[in-house]
Order: structure tokens, then C-alpha cells, then sequence
């Protein structure tokens, strides 16, 4: 058991219990404390916070293991292709723009899904979004722990069932206790962290291994790692559907979508554009082409995933690898935070206040969605320990299914007035039932591109013919995606003297 | 609630005059992401693809297709976002009544 690597990993994990604790206290003391503050914090983050936010949650275990552990047998067609996530910032803040923060603000919408209820006014497309939600995020979570939670192991030695219990208090215990907040300010912390590590790393790669003498080595030993489609098959058509699925396709994921509607003002959003993609570049080309050196400074590892955490603890003295061991751990824990805080918003929020209880004040709704994130955080953490069979198959299917279901009826909903409800259920139902089909059996129709392109090309043709086959949006419907405050605020008074 | 649907496309709804400026940047991002991927892509392929590894250039060591789509890929990460916020994006208020920024969304609790 390596004791000063895992002693420093305390001292990390220890920082963000007691930015969590910290932020529990004066949230504690708060009377009146909104579902906008504990689930999107106020709507009040500036630059910082925003880009190393939306960074953090979207870096997770993928990023920083399973990118350059396949970089670490494919070579440098997988750095290329890690190009395609790497300017999410702009990915996510440009499409959804400042409409999809000033209409949040004014429906007093603090989910994805609850944005989806107002423009099409359809129970089962918002059942089906926050039960889909629920479902695959704690997949991905799960997933999310046990990876770390071996990556541990395997690089300290602590048993398995530990690091999955560490991952669980402390993640479920600051997101549960702090909310939004703490789970920013974490990610602030977790973001300098991975962006610190990756620069300390290649400093350290680069001063006991020559640049030259690296790269010689592998197009010596290698040289199919350097050519282009190469032994990963990173075709063209790939390669699109990489740009598409990691690219543009991040956007309405909720955990990642949820940061647009929470910036403060226009500049923060503007200077996350600008700086977001420079930082991405470094946690994306930077690790995956640290895979590529992996494969001549640490050869012959029996998994991938391990090239990153191998290369750490063989190149670095151990009270470095300890704070660069934290990056990877870092990365999944920023991601698991904010998918607690979606599925616990989708729970309360959207299923709950909607057909449970409409009566339910804002104020107990709060309270309630605190204890339903540690709630799902000890769910997560037991299923980790002993993960079901069906997780892998969730897992697959997860962000893909995320993203077939959310995309058009998000992007399509802001800006279309025709769009309607039958358009909108039309394309879940069709890019589900493709995506499931391409991804499971129909894989040759794919075209050589990830299923979730064809998916979507099929639930967009489904949501276009669907919304003109049928009637119009309402007035009320218009009026709240385009129209001024006082048209909005009008049918709200409407809708609630309704009920 | 509803209206007949003679009346499409509904012309009486006070529109947000901010909206128009968000149609704009959704589309100039839509546009940057066509021209990153487009770019990146384009440039690995030119230079690369389809070749072997004795067939390829090579820049510092790497692959130039590699090399020269890293290059791209970091000028549309460290040059174009600016370019883009300075001459398309632009600064103004997204609370809900821009007039009024301080109000709280909704007076009432627990409805809609």
C-alpha cells in the first residue's frame, strides 16, 4: 500500500469536504432558501466559476483514463479526435445563448426538463425525460465510481470497497449539503487541480524523457500509431460523428446544460467562450497525446486506463504523483456532483412538484432535494459495490440516449415557433427506438459514424414532419419563448389561477 | 387558452427585442462549430489520410497531419473564440425584465 500517494489524496479529498462543509454553513443559516439556490445557485456565477464549471463537469474518468489509455494502442489518430470536445464551452454556451438563460429566468425554470414542460405542455414528454434522466445519469455515475474506484486500487493498493465508499460520503456529502455551490466551488478547485496536473506532468514526462528521443521511439515501434485512419479506425466519418456527438452534442446534456442558465451576466458567458476552449485543449490534446508517450515510457500495461496513473507514479517522486493522482479522481468526482443535482432536481422538481404535490412550497422543496441527493449518492455508492450486470448496458446507451431525447426538442423548442408536442414526443420515440436499434443490432447501417448521428438525423425529420402535421403551439406557449416579461408573467398568472 | 389555427403565425405577442441578438450568436456558433470541425478534419485528411507511415511528413517528431490539425485546432481554441465574441456577441442584460432587475421571478409559491 503506497501511504504517501494516498496521503496526499486525503489531503485533497479533505480540501473539498471542507469547501463543502463551508458552504453548508452559510446555507444553513440562509431562512427562505429557493430551489434556485440550492439547485443552480442563485443563477449567480461569473467567469470563473462558469468555465472551469462547465469544464470540470463535462472531464470526467473518460477524459483523463480512457482517452489516452486508447491513445496508448491507437496513437495519435485518438489525439486528433479528441480535438472534437475540446471547445465545449462554446459548444454548449452558443446554441442554447443567452435565450435559454433569460427564458429560465423568467419561467423560474431551474431544470432542462422543466424548460421542456412549459413549451410543449406535454406530461409524458416530461415524464419520460426526467425518469430517462434519472435512469442512465445514475448508470453513468456507478460507472463513474467503480473506474475510480480501481484506478485507486490498482495505484495505491486501498481495497476496492473503500475507494468506492471514500468517492460516496464525500461526493453525496458536500453535493447533498452544499448544493450548486459547493458543487462549483469544488469544481473551481477540481478544474485547477486537473489544469495544474496536466502541466506539471508533461513538465515532469518531458524532463526525464526527451521530446525526440519519445516520439523516435514510437514511430520506430510503432508506426502504425501514426498514421491516419490507423489501427483505431478514426475514419472520416468517425471522426464527424466524434465532432458531432462530443461536440455539438454536449450541449443539452442536463448536467452540462443546466450551467447556461446559471451565469450571472453576458460577460461571464463571454469570457468562459474565450477561455474555456484554451483550457480544454490542454485537458483533451494534452492527456491524450501523454497516452501516445505512455506507450514508449510505460509499455506492455494490461489496460489502457492504467497509462495515465502508471505514467504519474513511474515518472513523478511520490509527494508529486499524490496531487496528480487527484486530477483523474478530480475529474469524476466534478462530473458526479452535478449529475446528483439534476437527477435530484428531476425527482423533485420535475416529477414530484408536478404531480405529487403542487402545493409544495419552494422552501420545502429545497430541503426535500437535499435529501434526495444523498439519497441518490448512497444508492450510487452501494450499487458500486457490487455493480449489476445491466449497468454496462445502461452505461452504453446513457449519454447517447441523453442526447437523442433532449437535442431537438431543446434546440428545435428555443428557436422554432411551429415546433409543437407531437413533434417533439415523435422525434424522442423515433431517435430512441434508432439509437437503441443502430447501437444493439443494426450496426453496419451506421454508416461508419457513431448510431447517435443517424438517431438524430431520424428524430429530426420526425420532429419537423410531426410538429407541421399538427396544430400550431398555443398563444401561451409563444408568448413565454418570445415574448417580453409581461407576456410571460400574464399567462403564469393565467396557468396558476387555472389549477 | 388556444386559438384557431387561422390565426399562425400568432402576430399580437410583445416580442423581447434581446431575442433577435440571441438568434444571431446561436447561429455564428453553429457557424464555428461547422468551420472548427470542418477545418480540423479537413486538414488531418489533406495531409494525411489514407497513407502510410513512411509516406507521411513528420513535424517535431509527430505526424504532420497531427501536427498541422493541432495547429488549427489551437487557432480556432485560442484566436477565433475572440474574434467571434468581439464582432457577433454582445453585452446586455438577461434577467427576466431587463428594466427591472432586481424582482423575483414569481411572487407566489408552489405554482406552475
Amino acid at each position: 500500500m503506497d501511504w504517501l500517494t494516498l496521503g496526499v489524496l486525503c489531503v485533497y479529498l479533505l480540501i473539498n469536504a471542507v469547501i463543502g462543509y463551508a458552504v453548508w454553513s452559510r446555507r444553513r443559516r440562509l431562512t427562505n432558501e429557493r430551489t434556485e439556490d440550492y439547485y443552480i445557485g442563485g443563477r449567480s456565477l461569473g467567469s470563473v466559476a462558469l468555465v472551469f464549471t462547465i469544464l470540470a463537469s463535462l472531464v470526467s474518468a473518460g477524459s483523463f483514463l480512457g482517452n489516452p489509455g486508447v491513445a496508448y494502442t491507437v496513437g495519435w489518430a485518438w489525439v486528433l479526435q479528441s480535438l472534437a470536445f475540446v471547445p465545449s464551452a462554446i459548444f454548449l454556451l452558443g446554441p442554447l445563448s443567452k435565450k435559454f438563460a433569460i427564458v429560465s429566468r423568467k419561467l423560474g425554470s431551474v431544470t432542462v426538463t422543466d424548460i421542456l414542460r412549459h413549451r410543449y405542455d406535454n406530461p409524458f414528454l416530461v415524464v419520460a425525460a426526467a425518469v430517462g434522466m434519472v435512469v442512465f445519469l445514475v448508470a453513468y455515475m456507478v460507472a463513474q465510481f467503480v473506474g475510480g474506484a480501481r484506478v485507486i486500487e490498482s495505484i495505491t493498493g486501498l481495497p476496492y470497497v473503500w475507494g468506492v465508499v471514500i468517492f460516496g460520503v464525500m461526493v453525496a456529502g458536500y453535493t447533498a449539503f452544499g448544493g450548486f455551490k459547493a458543487d462549483v466551488i469544488t469544481d473551481v478547485f477540481q478544474g485547477l487541480v486537473m489544469l495544474a496536473g496536466s502541466f506539471l506532468l508533461w513538465f515532469a514526462v518531458l524532463s526525464v524523457a526527451s521530446w525526440s528521443e519519445v516520439t523516435e521511439e514510437v514511430r520506430r515501434t510503432s508506426p502504425d500509431m501514426m498514421t491516419l485512419p490507423g489501427p483505431g479506425d478514426v475514419t472520416i466519418p468517425f471522426l464527424t460523428s466524434m465532432f458531432i456527438v462530443f461536440g455539438i452534442g454536449s450541449a443539452v446534456l442536463p448536467h452540462i446544460a443546466v450551467r447556461a442558465m446559471s451565469y450571472r451576466e453576458t460577460q461571464a458567458m463571454h469570457n468562459a467562450m474565450i477561455w474555456g476552449p484554451m483550457i480544454g485543449y490542454v485537458f483533451g490534446v494534452g492527456f491524450a497525446a501523454l497516452g501516445v508517450f505512455a506507450h514508449v515510457l510505460v509499455p506492455n500495461l494490461s489496460s489502457g486506463d492504467l497509462a495515465i496513473p502508471t505514467l504519474i507514479l513511474d515518472v513523478l517522486p511520490g509527494w508529486m504523483a499524490g496531487p496528480l493522482l487527484a486530477a483523474p479522481i478530480a475529474a469524476i468526482m466534478s462530473t458526479v456532483d452535478s449529475m446528483i443535482l439534476v437527477v435530484s432536481a428531476a425527482i423533485v422538481k420535475d416529477l414530484y412538484h408536478n404531480y405529487v404535490d403542487r402545493a409544495a412550497s419552494d422552501e420545502r422543496l429545497s430541503k426535500l432535494g437535499a435529501g434526495t441527493s444523498l439519497v441518490i449518492g448512497v444508492v450510487v455508492m452501494v450499487a458500486a459495490f457490487r455493480p449489476p450486470e445491466l449497468l454496462t448496458f445502461l452505461v452504453i446507451f446513457a449519454i447517447g440516449g441523453l442526447q437523442v431525447t433532449l437535442f431537438w426538442p431543446v434546440i428545435l423548442g428555443l428557436y422554432w415557433k411551429r415546433a409543437n408536442a407531437t413533434g417533439a414526443v415523435l422525434s424522442i420515440v423515433s431517435g430512441l427506438a434508432s439509437f437503441l436499434l443502430l447501437k444493439s443490432y443494426l450496426t453496419a447501417w451506421t454508416l461508419g459514424m457513431d448510431p447517435l448521428v443517424i438517431s438524430l438525423v431520424v428524430s429530426g425529420v420526425a420532429f419537423v414532419a410531426g410538429s407541421y402535421a399538427t396544430r400550431p403551439p398555443s398563444r401561451s406557449v409563444i408568448a413565454k419563448f418570445w415574448g417580453t416579461n409581461r407576456e410571460v408573467q400574464t399567462v403564469l398568472v393565467q396557468e396558476g389561477s387555472l389549477r | 387558452m388556444k386559438r384557431p389555427d387561422a390565426e399562425w403565425p400568432l402576430t399580437d405577442i410583445e416580442e423581447d427585442p434581446r431575442y433577435a441578438q440571441c438568434n444571431r450568436e446561436m447561429i455564428a456558433s453553429i457557424l464555428y462549430w461547422l468551420s472548427y470541425g470542418a477545418a480540423v478534419i479537413g486538414t488531418a485528411a489533406l495531409l494525411g489520410y489514407g497513407r502510410s507511415a513512411t509516406e507521411i511528413g513528420y513535424v517535431f517528431g509527430i505526424p504532420s497531419w497531427m501536427f498541422w490539425g493541432a495547429v488549427v485546432g489551437l487557432f480556432f481554441c485560442a484566436v477565433v473564440p475572440t474574434l467571434l465574441i468581439k464582432t457577433v456577441f454582445a453585452n446586455f442584460s438577461v434577467a427576466a425584465d431587463p428594466e427591472a432587475p432586481d424582482t423575483l421571478l414569481r411572487s407566489d409559491e408552489g405554482q406552475v
